[in-house]
């Protein structure tokens, strides 16, 4: 019992405390419970740091705790895991702050928080599990505490989009177990293994390990959104806008497509999911799902709808990436796991930032806010032309390596995909820029301009996070080549994972 | 610090001044009027950093994707030449920074002028594919806001054109760019290029990225933003466009497609057969134009072309014999030559047509500037003792012996020289007729002595630019003497009045409406232009206008597909859908446990 058997256990544990702590506090500690929501997500990202430190010199982390019959409850660290801990619990702490400035003076603030900090154990679980059962027993987890914070507003709008999440996820979730359980048949307990572990298996239970891999992908698809499983996700939109924002940057649509990745790299193998044949079939399911989506993204005149069907496709392209056999494709997966989170979440604090400030929900009152918030619009546009693809913003860096990956494995169709996806996203963020920056405000909003002044833009606990994220997106594509970049990570991840 | 990081960081600090400028400026507003000189410290290092082939270039391995930076002979022509052209625009169009909030937006023009200028010098000094393509989509993107600058109607349209355009053109680069790494194996310059010739996918390679960037130069179906951008923006802002961010576009061919003998005809043969169509299609079209700037829009178009046939001669000719060093070293030449000759005048034209637009002048003034502008104009025809009459002639040498371009170079600039001709004596006289504030864009109070300097330099090319080139290290040929510039003007000198006389009502006609062609054969020559050709082009234009439209969907759900789309989606995510799914699901899971524990007992 030692610092590499009780770190990995920590690191849910301490979101798990912190959630205990705040719904012993009573609603009215704001201070107190802000002070505890902090020190958690700071103490989360000095673990972190530690275990990545170690990781990086090649320590293990591994805590195994007996379950029922043979399956254990296995927490273990590597590298992959890594990202998603380092993704999450920065963004966790960014989150934290914006949410405590965005629902100031709105009423059950102690329950949201709870299952605000609820929602990161889980999802501390998923990215540390270290085999199928425990990843499993999480990713129920995430879905189950994820819905209180959707339906967090009690309007009947809002149950709504609740109980369609709960049935699609859980539907899901239900997929999901019943491939487990059909592996489970077969080989036993799964754990993740560099390389695969069910390549043994391949000669005698071909036919039945290509339906669990369906099954499964399905079973993931749904968190992940892919096309026809994504209905629920720009329904969520009703939920707060902290929440939509950790939701599709992190929580759970991460969830989901970390849960791919794992399928494929850990479970499988790529070189056994390639020899299945079951690889091409899902890089067509993620560029159908990449291209339909945007193009219905083209057509919402929301601003967080239209979010959320531009994360719909962005998924994908982690999909795409992990399902393009090669090197560089995995390169392109895992680093747009981490560059799509935080671009995403800078527009969606930026939309919370719109509705908060100017109450600007849709896409037609969007002219001329540049005037009136000329760094949350800044932030917007980083956000958004990172989106696009175009450099020296952190998507372009995700962009060059699928295609490059594309490339590689001899499917330049998939490079035609990126490219109109690009389009697409020029077609659906550039007008909003354009109103933004060039049009006229409207009367109302000269008005508000006039009586505000040019100084005040909006609350600086919703801003220094917008911002924050935003700088991130823009440094993590212009020091890509650091080795401490996303990009640097992902690199190395790979290099490990293809090493003979 | 050795002495190359040294120089390739003050490099760098150059390049990225305009970006410092623009942080203080947006501290103390008072300081625009010192933006406008924002280029002079990389004209400074473009003047003094000598330049090398490959020893001198340095790494950077935590930017973007591992960068490359450093000045070889290639880029240092072009860092000077944008460096002079953003500078004296710059200064030209002074008023503009200093405008205050409501009067036109200086604060905007300012932003968006040091953004691209940043972009516009960082291409000039990239030697890796990354970091060319970072500055160049800066430069793109950031350009949008230069061109609307007027916030016209007209000028938004314009710009929607532009960016379209330039954003399918950077998608093409990008695609191209991947398959000639994953093909070369590396993101450096001289060998990005040599790489991906006979691979697999190096057709797609060249083709990618000669139509993107094609786009930018004006390849001819992909010109349309380009005469639009030139009729919406300030006058500084078109001569930039023309002078600077268009060689951007030729500077991308330079350093992205190879050289040599291993290079199939039929790429060179496409490139120089798309430029002699923008030779006469520049000409052709430009010559029914009843605005001024538009004409020089097309002129810029038809003067482009040559710049795509020298590119194109610099990469092998069809038909020649195998391209020796020598041969590809002179088409080299003639591209640089002719890109300085091109920038610098155009320049030069661009701000005198500014300077006359200001304000009603005094006549002997008018008549000054009106001068130049046919100084201008004649240069581009390449009259003796002009630095068109030099870049022409290097042209024409450029290329292997016994090639395509040697059997059709001599009928194809004799022609291009009569299209020039006509084309700029209707820019003369449409100069001549215009009045000041008729023009579209922002009036502005030019800063006469950048024009001046502009008018110098281009008056001077026929002595300096065979100078300038030799000193850049780009080939040792020397100045034409009189009798040969004179020689190679023989044909066209005579044929010309023939032309002008036959065209002559065309020329002076006021508008395109009352367009009344002489009678005969050329009557029915002109019926044929008029109707078929540019009747055609226009319905053409209005239908990619509306199909760009399409495009450009904000909220347009009243369409039937879509609100299929939408009930479907609908549909899905209701109760009735997702409760069959879960209840299949979980009957599902319900029956495989209950076989599990069947096939244990």
């Amino acid at each position: 019992m030692n610092g590499t058997f009780w770190i990995p256990l920590l690191l849910p544990l301490s979101s798990f405390v912190t959630a205990i702590l705040i719904l012993m506090l009573k609603e009215s500690q704001r201070d107190l419970r802000t002070a505890v929501n902090l020190t958690g997500a700071v103490v989360k990202i000095v673990l972190v740091g530690i275990v990545g430190y170690g990781v990086y010199n090649g320590t293990l982390y591994e805590a195994r705790l007996p379950l029922a019959l043979d399956l254990d409850l296995v927490f273990r660290v590597d590298d992959i895991s890594l990202l998603f801990l380092a993704l999450s619990s920065g963004l966790w702490l960014v989150t934290t702050v914006y949410a405590v400035g965005y629902l100031e003076g709105s009423p059950h603030r102690r329950r949201f928080f709870c299952f605000f900090s609820l929602c990161v154990t889980a999802t501390m679980g998923i990215s540390i599990a270290g085999n199928l059962i425990t990843f499993l027993i999480f990713y129920e987890m995430l879905t189950l505490v994820t819905y209180p914070l959707i339906v967090h507003r009690g309007t009947g709008k809002s149950l709504r989009a609740g109980t369609t999440y709960l049935v699609y996820t859980l539907a899901g979730g239900a997929a999901l177990l019943m491939g487990t359980a059909w592996i489970h048949s077969i080989a036993g307990p799964v754990e993740f293994t560099k390389g695969g572990a069910l390549g043994g298996f391949v000669g005698a239970h071909r036919q039945a390990l290509t339906w669990i891999f369906a099954l499964m992908v399905i079973g993931l698809g749904v968190k992940t959104a892919l096309v026809p499983l994504h209905g629920w996700l720009p329904k969520a939109m009703v939920a707060p806008a902290p929440v939509s924002a950790l939701l599709h940057a992190v929580a759970v649509v991460k969830a989901g497509a970390f849960g791919i990745i794992r399928l494929i790299y850990d479970v499988y193998g790529a070189d056994t999911a390639a020899s299945l044949g079951v690889l091409g079939p899902l890089t067509i399911w993620a560029s159908v799902t990449i291209l339909y989506a945007s193009v219905r993204a083209l057509y919402q005149t929301d601003i967080k709808r239209r979010l959320a069907y531009s994360t719909v496709s962005q998924l994908s392209y982690i999909v795409l990436g992990a399902s393009i056999w090669g090197p560089i494709g995995t390169i392109g997966a895992l680093v747009h796991l981490v560059n799509q989170g935080i671009m995403k979440i800078t527009l969606f604090f930026c939309a919370g930032n719109l509705a908060e400030e100017l109450h600007v929900h849709r896409v037609d009152q969007l002219d001329g806010v540049g005037r009136r918030m000329p760094l949350t619009m800044t932030a917007f546009t980083v956000g958004a032309l990172g989106m696009i693809g175009l450099p020296p913003i952190a998507g372009f860096v995700t962009k060059w390596y699928l295609g490059l990956g594309a490339a590689a494995a001899r499917e330049p169709w998939v490079i035609g995909v990126l490219l109109a996806s690009s389009l697409l996203n020029a077609g659906y963020f550039l007008p909003m820029l354009h109103a933004a920056w060039f049009r006229e405000p409207s009367a109302e909003l000269w008005a508000e301009i006039r009586a505000h002044g040019q100084r005040r833009e909006v609350s600086l606990l919703l801003l220094i996070p917008t911002l924050s994220t935003a700088l991130l997106s823009l440094a993590f594509g212009v020091f890509a080549g650091s080795f401490i970049s996303p990009l640097g990570a992902a690199k190395m991840i790979t290099e490990r994972m293809y090493a003979p | 610090m050795n002495f190359i990081m040294m120089t390739n960081s003050v490099l760098l600090g150059a390049v990225f001044f305009p970006l410092v400028v623009l942080l203080v400026v947006l501290g103390w507003p008072k300081m625009r009027v010192a933006a406008a000189w924002s280029a002079l410290p990389a004209l400074l290092c473009g003047l003094m950093i000598a330049p090398s082939d490959n020893a001198r270039i340095a790494f950077f391995p935590n930017f973007l994707l591992g960068t490359a930076i450093g000045l070889d002979r290639l880029g240092r022509v072009f860092l000077l030449l944008t460096a002079c052209v953003w500078l004296l625009a710059g200064v030209y169009a002074r008023s503009i920074f200093v405008s205050m909030r409501g009067s036109r937006g200086g604060k905007r023009f300012c932003f968006f002028y040091l953004l691209t200028l940043c972009g516009n010098l960082g291409v000039t000094i990239a030697q890796d594919a990354i970091t060319f393509y970072v500055f160049f989509a800066v430069m793109t993107i950031a350009g949008y806001g230069l061109i609307v600058h007027a916030r016209t109607k007209s000028a938004f349209m314009a710009g929607r054109f532009y960016i379209v355009f330039s954003l399918i053109g950077e998608m093409l680069i990008l695609a191209g760019m991947t398959l000639a790494v994953d093909a070369s194996r590396t993101l450096l310059f001289p060998r990005i290029a040599s790489g991906f010739v006979g691979t697999e996918a190096g057709d797609w390679a060249f083709l990618l990225f000669f139509i993107g960037f094609g786009v930018k130069v004006g390849l001819v179906p992909l010109h349309v933003w380009l005469p639009r951008s030139y009729f919406a923006a300030p006058i500084p802002v078109v001569a930039i466009l023309s002078g600077a961010m268009t060689k951007a576009g030729v500077l991308g061919w330079l350093r992205f497609l190879p050289v040599g003998s291993a290079v199939p005809n039929a790429w060179s043969g496409l490139m120089l057969v798309a430029g002699v169509v923008m030779v006469f299609y520049g000409v052709v079209i430009g010559l029914v134009q009843t605005r001024v700037k538009t004409i020089l829009a097309f002129s810029s178009l038809s003067q482009m072309g040559y710049l795509t046939i020298a590119t194109a001669t610099k990469m092998g000719t069809p038909g020649g014999s195998e391209l020796a060093t020598g041969a590809v070293a002179r088409s080299l030449a003639a591209t640089v030559g002719y890109t300085l000759h091109h920038g610098v005048t155009k320049l030069a034209l661009f701000l005198g047509l500014g300077v006359l637009a200001c304000a009603p002048l005094k006549s002997m003034h008018r008549r000054a500037v009106l001068a130049t502008l046919v100084l201008g104009s004649l240069s581009l025809i390449g009259f003796p003792l002009t630095s068109g009459a030099f870049a022409k002639a290097m042209l024409k040498s450029g290329g292997a012996e016994a090639g395509l371009w040697h059997s059709v170079s001599g009928s194809v600039l004799f022609l291009g020289t009569i299209g020039t001709i006509l084309l700029m004596t209707r820019f003369l006289i449409l100069a001549w007729r215009f009045e000041p504030g008729v023009s579209s864009g922002v009036l502005l109070r030019p800063t006469t002595w950048a024009w001046g300097m502009a008018v110098a330099m281009s008056a001077s090319g026929f002595w300096s630019l065979p100078w300038i080139l030799k000193s850049l290290g780009f080939g040792d040929r020397s100045r034409l003497s009189f009798v040969e510039s004179v020689e190679s003007f023989l044909y066209p000198a005579v044929t010309a009045p023939i032309f002008l006389l036959l065209t002559h009502r065309m020329l002076v006609q006021r508008s395109q409406l009352t367009l009344r062609p002489p009678e005969g054969f050329l009557k029915s020559i002109t019926l044929v232009v008029r109707d078929q050709w540019i009747g055609g082009l226009r319905l053409l234009g209005d239908r990619l206008v509306r199909s760009l439209k399409r495009m450009w969907i904000e909220a347009r759900v009243g369409d039937k597909f879509i609100s299929g789309v939408e009930r479907a989606a609908n549909a899905q995510t209701g109760w009735r859908w997702g409760m069959t799914l879960f209840m299949l699901v979980w009957s599902g899971l319900i029956f495989f446990l209950a076989m599990g524990i069947i096939k244990l007992n």
